[in-house]
């Protein structure tokens, strides 16, 4: 292959943002229990029997969570009679204005449709009148002639329930309308129904939902109203959580690490039981010792890096000079997303391969000038405190360390894999802002040099 | 801000040339959709850019998109622009028409839509997909749609060059104080914004490509423009700044107008003597170097302080010498605020025909000249007049006119006082109501933007207001806080305040 051509494929193996598929899958299991949890999560609900469970699962934003629940429902599918749906909700919801009900509907939706491709499983539509009347706002579903079709209101059709707010408020009327059914009530009736069928039909016997990208829908904000029906993280999880774990099947939630680390976040397990599964970074370098690399992180990143190169025809040595790798590993924190933009940038700041030191601290640059801009002027010493802190904690009540771990400023480690308390989380900086000037003069503030 | 500056300083500088290879490959290397910021701050440099990139790829079809109006979904726009092109490359430009620099990114449509649609450009849009802007723009975006920005593929950072910076800075600036001031509230933001990333620009230059004469001018504008919104913190600041340059390259020109102009910050935050220092020492460079307009705003402006201590005789003398020589030069702005300024203090003289006549004058020439600011202040002050005559409903709508003006420029000042003369006003109608509702939006206003003796004046009238409606305690409790206000800010007010609290108010 041509110079070229290997840089075209490495750029465009290097996705940051679509969740590794079987192809790019990394099981980051030492550094921070990727497959361990997954194993955690079949087993349990192998032992369960008849009981449904809730999980709750979180993680910061582009820390590989789609990647390992693509995973999980890969290896359920392939071995056990647990039968997944994984539902991005990305698809289905508009993230500042969600009602619980559009949250029912995409699962309709994917369910029927999961179920009709796979296994040609339709379910009369006399028993839920409620799903047909929907399923009439979206015009001529029966011109297909097929029977069952409503269930399958395709998701071409939730696109537009997602873009057009006056559908969104005309299915909403619909749903409110209907006093005899609640979308609730049909949605478990339908999960019942098409339980029956799999175990009748195939050698699946229960579903297993799981549900991505919820943890994006908006935060709390002030001014909310308990009346109100648009939710916000909040009121989903917490608020709603009497539906959400009434489903009558087994479910994956993910929810935010923000909320999960918030005082709110305390009363989950009070409503989920105690199955909350946290995918950290990946331990890239000792606790509070930034410097000191954890040989096994930097291991399982480079697996992740072989995996993408793979198909490129190249390999890692000769893609990168070490001391470019090994910057890219320090500051991407463990982050996966992170990594994978950084290789992808490094990789068009170079006329030909491998990419150098230089090439290197140019994508980690870019990171660095976005936190520059984005942090807010009050967080910076409440990093300089992070940083100098002698346990790597955080104040869980405070808001500002919750806004720090969405946008990634803070980020969340384990010390290795199994970990069932909370007691071996702690916390870092991101590398890159270890890089702006703002961040250096509030730790030199918060320790001023020792004066002669 | 610049956020060049921000990140560590072992970074190697940006390089224009570096970037635009960089962007050339990932053109040249994308195979689907990703995601690109290009920050660069001028549209005709951003064309030329996408020139050379099209140069570079010749035979590759690209498409550009350049909005040249506010839109609020990119989604729905770019749909309708590329459905069913062939395109490897799309270049947005001109978004940030519709990203204010003004206001909170959380309330802009066109940020919130792109937030909450990052995941669907990939599903309409096979190529990638670069957008062109302005640093402030892709700031507001960082920070108010962190989802969408979240998923780029990389940012591209092109410098202003040193030479574009300054060339923009005399470009960008407008000296006149007239076409400043009445320009819309919006549109001062808006400059402002674009005023200060230039400046933060220009500081960033090594130091033999700057321009002190840009900088002054940048720097004077500034303070202009800040005054105009009634931030006067901020535009002594920038006019310190002016002064040190100035004297530092021995322009005595500019020393004067900068000292004259803090001495009219520090009149607005009624510190009198400071004024008067700044005035005068404005004054002697002027006559020193013979410059007669400077001579004859110095003039007024010191008419204007000794008017705001309540030494009326001294204000005409000095308005009038002032006055004769705007007319000597042929300056209408300046002949027009000596007769405003005239009228007022033949107002608390009590000599209400003369001042009707002279603010009727500073009207006309006013309008004349499109001078906004005058004449909202000249229909204040036929208020003022009017109600004086005990006209009060001429008044009103003599405030009404001057208070909607001072709205559509944003001058909080003004906006202030015609908010306590329309509580006045109402007091004297005996509308008590809307009176205490002036007063209090008055109030509100005068702290905001630190106008003390407009805080004082909302407050002995609501004082007045309760003590006529035998509401005594309320009355003498916002009496007490005025006069403490009048005190402080030397108020011919104060004296006659004092006897009265002395008087009504012993518990």
């Amino acid at each position: 292959m041509k110079t070229e051509e290997i840089q075209t494929a490495i750029y465009n193996a290097f996705e940051p943002n679509v969740p590794a598929d079987s192809r790019f899958y990394a099981d980051c299991k030492e550094a921070r229990g990727g497959s361990a949890l997954v194993k955690k999560m079949i087993d349990r609900l192998n032992s369960a029997k008849n009981e449904n469970l809730r999980y709750l699962f979180t993680g910061h934003l582009g820390c590989g969570k789609s990647s390992e629940l693509l995973h999980l429902a890969d290896k359920l599918e392939k071995e056990t009679t647990f039968f997944p749906v994984y539902i991005d909700f990305e698809e289905y919801l508009d993230k500042q204005d969600a009602t619980l009900e559009d949250i029912f509907l995409g699962m309709i939706s994917e369910i029927a449709s999961r179920c009709r491709d796979k296994f040609e499983i339709k379910v009369k539509e006399e028993s839920y009148s409620l799903i047909k009347k929907i399923a009439g706002f979206f015009g001529d579903f029966s011109a297909k002639g097929e029977i069952g079709l409503p269930f399958d209101i395709a998701k071409l059709n939730i696109e537009k329930l997602r873009q057009n707010p006056n559908l969104r408020q005309q299915v909403r009327a619909a749903i409110k309308q209907d006093e005899k059914k609640s979308l609730f009530s049909e949605l478990n009736d339908f999960i019942m129904e098409i339980e029956l069928r799999l175990k009748q039909e195939t050698e699946f016997t229960k579903l297993i939902i799981i549900a991505d990208s919820l943890e994006k829908i908006k935060r709390f904000e002030k001014g909310e109203k308990e009346e109100d029906e648009i939710i916000s993280q909040e009121k989903l999880f917490l608020g709603k959580s009497e539906q959400l774990t009434g489903i009558a099947t087994n479910v994956i939630y993910t929810v935010p690490l923000s909320l999960y680390r918030s005082h709110y976040g305390t009363q989950l397990p009070q409503f989920y039981g105690k199955n909350v599964f946290v995918l950290p970074m990946v331990k890239i370098h000792q606790r509070g010792k930034f410097d000191e690399p954890f040989e096994i992180g930097r291991q399982e990143l480079i697996e992740i890096i072989n995996k993408r190169l793979k198909h490129t025809g190249t390999s890692i040595d000769k893609v990168f000079k070490e001391d470019a790798l090994e910057y890219l590993l320090k500051y991407c924190g463990g982050h996966i997303r992170s990594l994978v933009r950084f290789v992808q940038e490094a990789s068009i700041a170079v006329d030909e391969l491998p990419i150098d030191f230089k090439a290197a601290r140019e994508s980690v640059k870019e990171e660095v000038r976005s936190f520059a801009a984005s942090v807010r002027e009050s967080y910076w010493d409440k990093l300089a405190k992070l940083e100098s802190s002698t346990n790597q904690q955080i104040e869980n009540g405070d808001d500002d360390y919750s806004k720090m771990l969405e946008s990634l400023a803070i980020l969340e480690y384990m010390n290795g894999d199994e970990v069932e308390t909370d007691d071996d989380v702690w916390y870092a900086v991101n590398p890159s802002i270890r890089l702006t000037i703002k961040f250096k003069e509030s730790l030199a503030k918060l320790n001023p040099p020792a004066e002669n | 801000m610049p956020t060049e500056s921000a990140i560590s300083e072992d970074f190697e500088p940006y390089n224009d040339e570096r970037e635009l290879r960089r962007l050339i490959r990932a053109v040249q290397f994308s195979k689907k959709h990703y995601l690109y910021f290009a920050c660069c701050n001028q549209a005709p440099k951003q064309n030329e850019l996408i020139a050379d990139v099209k140069k570079n790829l010749k035979g590759k079809p690209m498409k550009v998109v350049r909005f040249k109006k506010p839109i609020t979904d990119l989604l729905t726009e770019l749909q309708k622009e590329v459905i069913g092109e062939n395109c490897e490359a799309v270049f947005v430009q001109g978004l940030e028409y519709s990203i204010a620099s003004d206001g909170k990114g959380d309330e802009n449509a066109l940020i919130h839509n792109l937030n909450i649609s990052r995941d669907a450009f990939k599903r309409y849009l096979s190529c990638p997909l670069f957008l062109w802007l302005p640093e402030y723009a892709l700031v507001k975006i960082t920070r108010y749609a962190p989802d969408f920005f979240s998923v780029r593929s990389g940012t591209f950072y092109f410098s202003n060059p040193p030479e574009r910076v300054t060339e923009q800075i005399f470009q960008s600036v407008s000296s006149n104080w007239i076409e400043i001031s009445s320009l819309p509230l919006a549109e001062k933001l808006k400059q402002i914004e674009i005023l200060e990333n230039l400046l933060a620009e220009y500081q960033g230059l090594h130091r033999e490509k700057q321009d002190k004469q840009a900088e002054m001018r940048l720097l004077s504008n500034l303070a202009e423009f800040s005054f105009s919104i009634s931030e006067f913190q901020k535009a002594i600041e920038y006019h310190k700044q002016h002064l040190a340059i100035s004297r530092e390259i021995s322009y005595r020109q500019g020393e004067s107008n900068s000292l004259g102009n803090l001495g009219n910050a520090y009149l607005k935050l009624n510190e009198h003597r400071k004024a008067i220092e700044y005035y005068e020492q404005s004054l002697a460079i002027s006559r020193e170097i013979g410059n007669r307009q400077g001579e004859s705003a110095s003039l007024g402006n010191l008419g204007q302080v000794y008017y705001a201590l309540g030494k009326y005789g001294k204000a005409i003398e000095y308005h009038e010498q002032s006055l004769a020589i705007s007319r000597e030069i042929g300056n209408r702005g300046g002949e027009g605020t000596s007769l405003g300024h005239l009228g007022s203090a033949y107002t608390d003289l009590g000599e209400y025909g003369k001042a009707i006549e002279y603010h009727k004058q500073h009207l006309a020439i006013s309008r004349e000249i499109g001078y906004r600011q005058g004449e909202s202040a000249s229909l204040g002050n036929l208020g003022i007049a009017y109600l004086k005559l005990n006209e009060y409903q001429k008044a009103i709508e003599y405030y009404e006119q001057s208070l909607a003006i001072s709205r559509e420029i944003g001058n909080r000042g003004d906006e202030s006082t015609s908010l306590v003369n329309l509580g006045i006003a109402y007091g004297n109608l005996g509308d008590y109501r809307k009176a205490i509702e002036y007063n209090e939006q008055s109030l509100r206003t005068s702290r905001e933007i630190g106008n003390r003796q407009g805080e004082g004046n909302s407050l002995d009238n609501l004082g007045n207001i309760y003590y006529r409606l035998g509401e005594k305690d309320r009355a003498c409790n916002l009496l007490k806080e005025a006069l403490v206000i009048y005190e402080a800010i030397e108020s011919p007010n104060a004296n006659v305040l004092r006897q009265w609290v002395e008087k009504h108010c012993q518990n």
